[in-house]
């Protein structure tokens, strides 16, 4: 009765209580949605420990079953344990140490992202996550170049308007489409407002009424994937 | 084994291409010129922010981490430098998590201490909360400081000159989103249906397709796909900067992949030819 009836419950009651909601400018309305949307932003940030628990427990048993690319299951765990210790180090270290600490408050880091700029985090960020990110969205142009050479071949007719469109779509991206012709930046926004958004547009649509009658049926009950597997 | 080691010759030659179409307009770029241009959707958002009377609020969400900050941070930059000529009030808020955090308080510090705007009376930056455009977006089209009482300093937001005669987002003249994932798609649902304010995007230029049924629906005003859009507001606000410059690698790299294109398709005809 409570693992199946009580979720039910509540996703009725919310789910009306919210589209009601949306139709009241009144301040009680106003209230209810501050309320609600609070517990929201806590559930959210409870499901962090539940995403942390579900990378390590995946990760773990690609290790323990020897699976095809273990060995990045061990960099995971190696640069969680150090990204962690960078980030609770150095509050544990500054906790047991007797000396007097600075007011997390005057350093503008701390306030927004939790961490002072000149923390082993920071460094961390600033001289890990920045440079490496950088460097995986960079390398996708060269993949791309490869790619469009070996495989963005007229083997159709189909295959011929996507390629003509494509390459439209570069050079107007450039100034070097206008530079050639003044087609060609014409002819790109002719292809982005007309039947790119005609396609785009249908896709939406039909993303829409599916959202629609998903949130319906889960409101009514009918939909109950989202309670898992478990028995009664 | 022959075909996939001159596969592998092949790819290795478009890679030192593409390099060098990188590396060579980086080194000369005090020598290439490339002509000036603006797009409509482009200039719709420059000319509504230069329309705004001084001291108009505006909103500016950063929703953009690391991989994706060569691409979007000179629009953000150019946007800000705009709106801090034409003296306006600037919030800057993310939805996007603590990488964007990092980079937003990094653009409005920067464009603060080149105008020399005071925080909490031209500007504020709020902090980051979870949530995105349900538990954030949406509540602010009600009332901001229910979201945020403090700014990201720990300032009471209420009391701030900045947020003068604001309640939630009905009371911006202007909002616009820079992301590289959905927070454009998450402003539009949450953030403009309640909040009326004018909205505009930027995003990154493979993403700009997903947003023109927005701009014909009149639900965004204007859209900045790519560094293409960025070196376009750098010319139209006349102060060239990285977008400008990176354009130029850009361009060359865009001819390079066309040309490869050309020549895999000549290649391809030709076998079919003989076949």
């Amino acid at each position: 009765m409570l693992k199946r009836q009580l979720p039910l419950v509540v996703a009725f009651i919310m789910g009306v209580l919210f589209i009601v909601q949306y139709f009241i400018p009144h301040q009680v309305s106003q209230d209810f949605l501050t309320y609600v949307t609070n517990w929201i932003r806590i559930i959210v940030s409870i499901s962090l420990l539940l995403g942390i628990y579900s990378l390590l427990h995946f990760h773990y048993t690609s290790i323990s079953r020897g699976s095809a690319g273990w060995g990045f299951s061990i960099v995971i765990f190696i640069t969680f344990l150090a990204a962690l210790c960078a980030g609770f180090g150095p509050s544990i270290i500054n906790w047991l140490s007797p000396l007097p600490q600075p007011a997390p408050a005057d350093l503008p880091w701390y306030r927004i992202t939790g961490v002072k700029e000149a923390s082993p985090l920071m460094w961390v960020f600033n001289h890990g996550i920045v440079p490496f990110s950088a460097t995986m969205f960079s390398m996708i142009g060269f993949f791309i170049a490869s790619a469009a050479f070996r495989a963005f071949r007229a083997r159709s007719l189909e295959a011929t308007l996507l390629l003509l469109a494509g390459v439209i779509i570069m050079l107007g991206q450039t100034p070097l489409g206008g530079m050639i012709s003044n087609i060609i930046p014409d002819g790109m926004v002719w292809i982005l407002t007309i039947p790119n958004m005609a396609a785009k547009r249908a896709i939406l649509f039909g993303i829409a009424m599916g959202s629609i009658a998903f949130s319906l049926r889960i409101i009514f009950g009918i939909e109950r994937a989202y309670l898992g597997g478990g028995k009664d | 084994m022959i075909k996939e080691q001159k596969l592998n010759v092949s790819r290795w030659i478009i890679f030192v291409l593409v390099a060098l179409a990188i590396i060579i307009p980086v080194l000369l770029k005090e020598k290439i010129s490339l002509p000036e241009t603006s797009s409509n959707v482009v200039r719709n958002i420059y000319d509504h922010i230069d329309s705004l009377p001084e001291g108009a609020p505006i909103i500016i969400s950063i929703d953009f981490d690391p991989s994706s900050d060569e691409e979007l941070r000179p629009m953000a930059t150019a946007i800000l430098e705009h709106a801090f000529r034409k003296n306006l009030r600037v919030i800057g808020m993310t939805i996007w998590g603590i990488p964007a955090s990092g980079t937003l308080i990094d653009i409005f510090t920067k464009g603060a201490e080149k105008h020399h705007k005071q925080s909490g009376v031209d500007y504020a930056i709020l902090p980051f909360k979870t949530g995105g455009g349900v538990a954030v977006l949406l509540p602010m089209s009600e009332d901001i400081f229910s979201v945020f009482p403090k700014d990201y300093k720990d300032n009471s937001t209420k009391e701030m000159a900045v947020f003068k005669g604001i309640k939630s987002l009905k009371d911006m003249k202007y909002a616009m989103c820079i992301s590289a994932g959905n927070a454009v798609d998450q402003w539009i649902i949450f953030g403009k249906e309640k909040g009326k304010m004018p909205l505009g995007a930027g995003c990154t230029g493979v993403m700009a397709t997903d947003y023109y049924h927005f701009l014909q629906s009149g639900q965004m005003l204007g859209l900045m796909g790519g560094l293409s859009a960025a070196a376009q507001y750098e010319t139209l606000i006349k102060q060239k900067g990285t977008a400008t410059d990176s354009m130029k690698p850009q361009t060359i790299v865009h001819a390079v992949i066309i040309i490869l294109i050309i020549i895999g398709n000549i290649i391809y005809l030709t076998k079919r030819k003989k076949a």
